[in-house]
C-alpha cells in the first residue's frame, strides 16, 4: 500500500522539495541509524579544527518521504542533547516551512521533539514528531559509546516511538536493507497495546501492525533501491517514516475547548542504506584468492621443477 | 657493565625476536580490547580494519584518507592534520627506524610464522636472482606515489572517492590481519562501482599471491612495501642505526646468508658505514650472523648496544646446529 | 744353533731421505726453542709418528683427497667420508715430482704429485677413493690428469676465477652441490639434514679451537710462537678432526694459563711479523722458523696452510640441505683470499687488518719460485702496504734447504730494520 498524503507531522533532517517531497536519497543525513560522519559538517577525523557541528530539521507533513510537504507551524523544539541537557529550540522560519537548527558539541545520540495539541470537534490531537541524530567521531569509537546509545525518553513527552537498537549497534552503525528493526510505542513512558503502527519506506511503500502487550512492533526493511549497476551508489540513502497512533477514551479541556476523547499521534523517521551483500561478494572474494593462491602456488612449483634442468640461463634472439 | 654488554652481544636473537614479535604482535591486534590506543600514525601495518582489537592505526590509512580532502581545504586548514599526523608518524618512526618492520609490524611477524611453518615442512626458500631483485626493488616507490598522487586526485576532483584508500583496498594486510580478530568481512569483492570491483579485485589477488609468496620467500610482502620506501626517505635522523666497519668484514656472506630481504650490499659493500638500505627490516639477523667482532653492529642514538662477535656468532651457530 | 738375523732388504723408514728431512726440521722447531707448550707435545708426536716413523694414520671412512681449501670438508663428513689435504711441503717429494712439472714449476705442486706418485708416502692416510682437486691455479689444473695417470679418481670443482659477480656465486653453489651429489656416490651414503649438521658441527668445534688460538696470538709479547702453530694448522691437514680438535682446545687451555701468569714466548721488543702468500707445510716450515730464530716471532698468517683454511666460519639461516650447503659453499668462495682470483682487494684488506689487530711491525710476504700469481700480486700488495706504511719483505724461495744461509741474512736485516724504525719511532 502506498502511503498518503495523509498530514501526518514528521520531523527530517532533509530538506522538503519545492515541489513537496523529500530528495529521494543520495542525499546525506545523521538520522537514527544512519551511522557515520556523512551528514555532519565535518564531524570526525580531520574535521576544520574547533568548528561545532549543526543540524538542521525540517517539519514535514505526509508519511511518504517522497511526497511529504513541509508545513508552517510555530512550537518550539524540545531538544534532549547528547548529555541528557534539555531545552528548547525556536522555530527559525516564522510562518514559512518550519526548520529547527542546533549544535552538537559532542559525539553522541541527540532527540528533538516536536510536540502540538489541538482541539477538533471535540477530540483532543496529540502529535508528537520525533527525530533521533547522531553525531559519531568519524571512524573512530566514542568512549562510553554503549552507554551513548541506551534509548532514551523524556517525561515532558506525552508519547513517542523508541527504536530499539541493533546488536552492538554504535554511533557508526547504519540500518540495512533486509535488517528487521522494531520500535515500542511509550505513553506517559508506559507501553501502548493495540496502537496501529505503520512504517513507510523511501519510496512510498507502507505497512501496517498493531503493537503488541509490550508496546512493541517490527518491520522488515526492505529494499526499494533498484538502480542501473553503473549508477548503484552504496552510500544510497533512504528515510524511512513509522508512525503510532492510537486514541484514548477520557474526558478533559485543552485551552478552554472540552474534549471527549484524546488521539495521539507520534512518528519517528530514520534513514537506511543497502546492505553489504547487495554489493560487496564473498565468493568472489574468496574466489579469486583462492585463483590467485593456486596460480601461484604452481607457478612456483613448476618454476622450481623447471630449474632443475641447468643452462638454461642465458636465451638468445634469434 | 662489560658482562651486560656480552650478555646482549651472546643474545640468541633467534629466540628474543620471537617472543618480541608475538608480544607486539598480541599488543597491535588484540590490545584495543585493552582501550589501548596508540594513535593513527603508526609507522607499520597496525591494521586500521582490525575493527576493535587494533591498538593503532597504519599511518598509511589516515594518510591516504587525509590527502583526499578537496584541495581548496587540503591546502589550508586540512593541511595542518596532514602535518600534524605526519609529523607524529616522523617521531614514531625516528625512534625504531625500520626496526618496526623487523620487530613491530604485525604483517612482517605473520610473514615469519609462515617462513617458519615451511621450514618445519622441509620446504626449501626460494630467492631472487640479483637481476630480478634490482628490477623489482623499485616497486614499493612506485606503490608509494599512487597511493599518494591517488587520493590527492580525488581530492581534486579527478576521479572518485570510489577509489579511496587505494594501497589500504589492495593491501594483503586488510584481509590477513582482522582474521585474527575472527572477521572475515574483508574476504569480498566489492561490486558497487569499477573503482572498487578493480581494487577489491587486486587486493583479494595480492593476498592469494602473498599466502604463496611469503610462504616460500622470506619477509616478500616487504620488498614491495610502500612504507618501507616511505620509511627509507626518512632513515637519515632516525636513531636507531645499522653500521658496518668494512675495514673488518671479510666478505664471507654469512649475513647476507641470514638476510630475509637478500640485500647484497650487506655482506658486499666494504666502504659503506651507514648500511642500512631500502629494503632492510632492521631484523638484526645480519649482526647475529657476523663471526667478526664490530663488522656490524646496531647503535642508539649513537651508542652501540649490540654488536657481532665472534663469541655471540659461535653460540647462535652451535645452538643451531645441536638443535 | 747360530742365529741368522733377517736382514731387511729395505731400510727402516725412518732412515729414509723424508724421514730425515722430516727430522731435521721437527728437531730445530722443538729442540731450538725453550718453553714451548706441553700441549704441544700432541703435535710433536703426531709428526714424528707420522713422518719420522713412517705410522699409518687411523682414519674413519673412505679417505678424500683435497688439493685445496675451497673443498667443503663438511660435505666429505657427511657423506661418511674423511678429508686429507694433500698438499705436501716436502723437498724429497718436490724432486720427485719435478719429473711432471716445468723446471720452473711451483714446488708445492711438485711435492704433492711426488707424495702422490711414491709408494708408501707419508703422512700415511690410507686409499684414497677420490680426488677433488679445486681449479684453482693453473699448475693444479693441469695436475688433475697427471693424478689421473697415477690411477687415481680425480674430481674436477670448478672454482670461479672472479668471485665478485653474481654468477660465480650461482655457479659455485651449483658445482657444489654437484660435488655433494658425487661424495654420495662415492661413499655410498646419503647426504641428510641430521649429517650435515653433524659434520658442520665437527667442522664448526674446529673452527672456533682455531679462532681462540688465533685470538691468543694477538697479545703483546706473545704467549706462543708462529712455528707451533703453523704445526697445529698443518696437522689439520691429515689429523683426526675431533683428535685435533682437542689438541688445540687442550693448548688455548694452555695459553690462557700462560696468560694468567703473564707469560712471555718471546723477548719484550721481538718484531711482530704477519706472514703472507706460499703455504708453510711441515717440513717447510723454515721461512716462520728463520723469522723466529732470528729473534722475531709471526704473530698472524695469511695463508691457506692456517687461517685462510680454518678462519671464516659458516652461518646457517634455515637448516635445511639446501640452504645448508648454499650457506657452505659461500663460505668457501666468497671470503676467500687466494691469489688466483681476478681482484686482490680482500687479500689486502685481511692483511692491513691481521696488521693492525695484531699490532704487527712488518709482513713476510713469501713466494715460492714458479707461483705466478703470488709472485704477480706482489706488487699490489707492497703498495697498498708501503702506503700504510708498512714495511714488507718479500722472499721468493722453494722447499730446497740451499738458501738458508741467505734467506737468514735477509731476515735478520729486516727484522734489524724493523726494530730500528720502532727505537727512532719512540724517541
Amino acid at each position: 500500500m502506498r502511503g498518503g498524503g495523509d498530514g501526518v507531522l514528521w520531523l527530517s533532517d532533509q530538506a522538503p522539495r519545492r515541489d513537496g517531497g523529500g530528495r529521494p536519497g543520495g542525499a546525506r543525513g545523521g538520522m537514527a541509524g544512519m551511522g557515520g560522519m556523512a551528514g555532519m559538517d565535518d564531524s570526525g577525523m580531520g574535521g576544520a579544527p574547533g568548528r561545532i557541528p549543526n543540524k538542521r530539521l525540517w517539519l514535514r507533513s505526509g508519511s511518504n518521504p517522497l511526497t511529504a510537504g513541509s508545513v508552517p507551524a510555530s512550537e518550539p523544539v524540545l531538544l534532549l542533547d547528547a548529555q541528557q541537557q534539555a531545552s528548547s529550540i525556536d522555530v527559525e522560519a516564522h510562518g514559512g516551512p518550519y526548520n529547527v537548527t542546533f549544535p552538537m558539541p559532542e559525539p553522541g545520540v541527540y532527540n528533538a521533539y516536536f510536540v502540538r495539541r489541538a482541539v477538533d470537534q471535540e477530540t483532543l490531537a496529540v502529535t508528537v514528531a520525533k527525530a533521533e541524530v547522531m553525531r559519531s567521531a568519524g571512524h573512530s569509537k566514542v568512549e562510553g559509546e554503549a552507554q551513548l546509545m541506551v534509548p532514551r525518553t523524556d517525561s515532558r513527552v506525552p508519547v513517542e516511538i523508541v527504536r530499539e537498537r541493533k546488536d552492538g549497534e554504535g554511533l557508526f552503525t547504519r540500518i540495512n536493507y533486509g535488517d528487521t528493526i522494531r520500535f515500542q510505542v511509550l505513553r506517559d513512558g508506559k507501553p501502548v497495546q493495540n496502537a496501529r503502527v505503520s512504517f513507510t519506506s523511501g519510496q512510498g511503500w507502507s505497512n501496517s501492525v498493531q503493537s503488541d502487550e509490550d508496546g512493541r512492533a517490527g518491520f522488515v526493511v526492505i529494499r526499494d533501491y533498484f538502480p542501473e549497476w553503473r549508477e548503484f551508489d552504496r552510500r544510497h540513502r533512504e528515510t524511512f517514516v513509522v508512525s503510532a497512533s492510537f486514541p484514548v477514551d477520557q474526558a478533559g479541556e485543552w485551552q478552554g475547548s472540552p474534549y471527549h476523547s484524546v488521539r495521539y499521534t507520534t512518528t519517528l523517521a530514520g534513514a537506511y542504506y543497502p546492505a553489504i551483500e547487495d554489493y560487496e561478494s564473498y565468493a568472489w572474494g574468496l574466489g579469486i584468492a583462492v585463483v590467485a593462491l593456486l596460480f601461484s602456488g604452481t607457478a612456483v612449483y613448476l618454476y622450481r621443477r623447471r630449474r632443475v634442468r641447468p643452462y638454461r640461463e642465458v636465451s638468445f634472439d634469434e | 657493565m662489560s658482562k651486560l654488554r656480552d650478555a646482549v652481544n651472546n643474545v640468541d636473537l633467534k629466540r628474543f625476536r620471537f617472543w618480541f614479535q608475538l608480544a607486539a604482535f598480541v599488543l597491535f591486534v588484540y590490545g584495543g580490547y585493552l582501550a589501548i590506543n596508540l594513535g593513527n600514525s603508526l609507522p607499520m601495518f597496525s591494521c586500521g580494519y582490525i575493527r576493535d582489537g587494533r591498538a593503532g592505526v597504519c599511518y598509511l590509512l589516515p594518510l591516504q584518507h587525509q590527502l583526499a580532502r578537496p584541495w581548496p581545504q587540503l591546502f589550508s586548514y586540512a593541511g595542518v592534520a596532514v602535518l600534524t599526523g605526519f609529523a607524529i608518524f616522523a617521531l614514531w618512526f625516528i625512534v625504531l627506524n625500520k626496526g618496526w618492520c623487523g620487530f613491530v609490524c604485525p604483517l612482517g611477524t605473520l610473514q615469519d610464522w609462515l617462513t617458519s611453518l615451511r621450514q618445519k615442512l622441509g620446504i626449501r626458500q626460494s630467492g631472487y636472482t640479483h637481476e630480478q631483485f634490482r628490477r623489482l626493488t623499485w616497486i614499493k616507490y612506485v606503490l608509494l606515489a599512487l597511493l599518494l598522487l591517488i587520493p590527492l586526485g580525488i581530492g581534486g576532483g579527478l576521479w572518485s572517492h570510489e577509489v579511496g584508500a587505494p594501497f589500504c583496498q589492495i593491501c594483503p594486510g586488510r584481509m590477513v590481519l582482522p582474521l585474527f580478530v575472527g572477521d572475515f568481512s574483508q574476504w569480498t569483492i566489492d561490486f558497487s562501482s569499477p573503482g572498487k570491483i578493480v581494487l577489491t579485485a587486486l587486493g583479494m589477488g595480492i593476498t592469494g599471491l602473498f599466502i604463496v609468496g611469503a610462504f616460500v620467500k622470506k619477509r616478500f610482502f616487504c620488498f614491495f612495501c610502500p612504507m618501507s620506501a616511505l620509511h627509507y626517505l626518512l632513515s637519515k635522523p632516525a636513531l636507531l642505526r645499522l653500521r658496518k666497519d668494512g675495514s673488518k668484514c671479510t666478505r664471507c656472506g654469512d649475513c647476507y646468508t641470514a638476510c630475509d630481504m637478500e640485500i647484497r650490499e650487506i655482506a658486499d659493500d666494504v666502504t659503506r658505514k651507514e648500511i642500512m638500505t631500502d629494503d632492510c627490516t632492521l631484523c638484526l639477523k645480519c649482526v647475529a650472523a657476523c663471526p667478526e667482532k664490530g663488522a656490524l653492529k646496531v647503535d642508539f642514538a649513537n651508542i652501540t648496544f649490540f654488536e657481532s662477535t665472534e663469541e655471540g656468532f659461535i653460540k647462535r651457530m652451535n645452538k643451531g646446529i645441536r638443535k | 744353533m747360530s742365529e741368522i738375523r733377517e736382514v731387511p732388504l729395505k731400510p727402516a723408514f725412518n732412515q729414509s731421505r723424508q724421514a730425515r728431512e722430516a727430522e731435521v726440521m721437527l728437531n730445530h722447531i722443538v729442540d731450538d726453542f725453550i718453553d714451548n707448550p706441553a700441549a704441544m707435545t700432541y703435535f710433536y708426536d703426531l709428526f714424528r709418528h707420522a713422518f719420522i716413523e713412517g705410522k699409518a694414520l687411523d682414519r674413519e671412512g673412505p679417505g678424500i683427497g683435497t688439493t685445496c681449501i675451497q673443498v667443503p670438508e663438511e660435505l666429505i663428513y657427511a657423506a661418511g667420508g674423511t678429508p686429507v689435504r694433500l698438499c705436501n711441503g716436502a723437498y724429497h717429494y718436490d724432486q720427485v715430482g719435478a719429473d711432471f712439472m716445468p723446471a720452473k714449476s711451483c714446488s708445492l705442486v711438485k711435492a704433492t704429485l711426488g707424495r702422490l706418485h711414491s709408494e708408501k708416502a707419508v703422512p700415511d692416510v690410507g686409499k684414497l677413493e677420490l680426488i677433488v682437486n679445486p681449479t684453482t691455479c693453473d699448475q693444479k689444473k693441469k695436475a688433475a690428469q697427471m693424478m689421473e695417470g697415477m690411477g687415481y679418481q680425480v674430481y674436477d670443482l670448478d672454482l670461479p676465477s672472479a668471485k665478485d659477480n653474481e654468477a660465480a656465486r650461482e655457479y659455485w653453489r651449483r658445482v657444489v652441490k654437484q660435488l655433494a651429489a658425487r661424495l654420495q656416490k662415492v661413499t655410498g651414503k646419503k647426504l641428510t639434514r641430521q649429517r650435515l649438521r653433524e659434520a658442520m658441527a665437527k667442522t664448526s668445534r674446529a673452527q672456533a679451537a682455531f679462532r681462540t688460538l688465533h685470538n691468543f696470538r694477538r697479545k703483546a709479547p706473545s704467549l706462543i710462537l708462529g712455528k707451533d702453530v703453523f704445526l697445529v694448522t698443518n696437522a689439520y691437514f691429515f689429523d683426526d678432526i675431533e683428535r685435533w680438535s682437542a689438541a688445540v682446545e687442550a693448548l688455548n687451555a694452555e695459553l690462557a694459563q700462560r696468560e694468567a701468569e703473564a707469560f712471555s714466548a718471546v723477548q719484550k721488543k721481538a718484531p711482530r711479523i704477519v706472514f703472507t702468500g706460499s703455504p708453510p707445510i711441515f717440513p717447510n716450515i723454515k721461512l716462520p722458523l728463520l723469522i723466529e730464530e732470528a729473534g722475531g716471532v709471526v704473530v698472524a698468517d695469511e695463508t691457506c696452510s692456517a687461517n685462510r683454511m680454518l678462519y671464516d666460519m659458516t652461518a646457517v639461516d634455515e637448516w635445511l640441505l639446501s640452504h645448508m650447503i648454499e650457506s657452505i659453499a659461500d663460505k668457501y668462495l666468497k671470503p676467500c683470499t687466494c691469489p688466483i682470483f681476478t681482484r686482490n682487494d680482500d687479500r689486502i684488506r685481511r692483511l692491513l687488518d691481521l696488521v693492525s689487530t695484531f699490532n704487527a711491525d712488518g709482513v713476510v710476504y713469501q713466494s715460492f719460485a714458479g707461483c705466478q700469481v703470488y709472485e704477480m700480486e706482489q706488487r699490489s700488495v707492497a703498495e697498498a702496504l708501503n702506503k700504510a706504511g708498512i714495511p714488507m719483505l718479500y722472499i721468493e724461495t722453494d722447499y730446497s734447504p740451499d738458501d738458508m744461509g741467505q734467506l737468514s741474512t735477509r731476515v735478520e736485516a729486516f727484522l734489524e730494520s724493523i726494530k730500528t724504525r720502532k727505537r727512532q719511532a719512540r724517541a
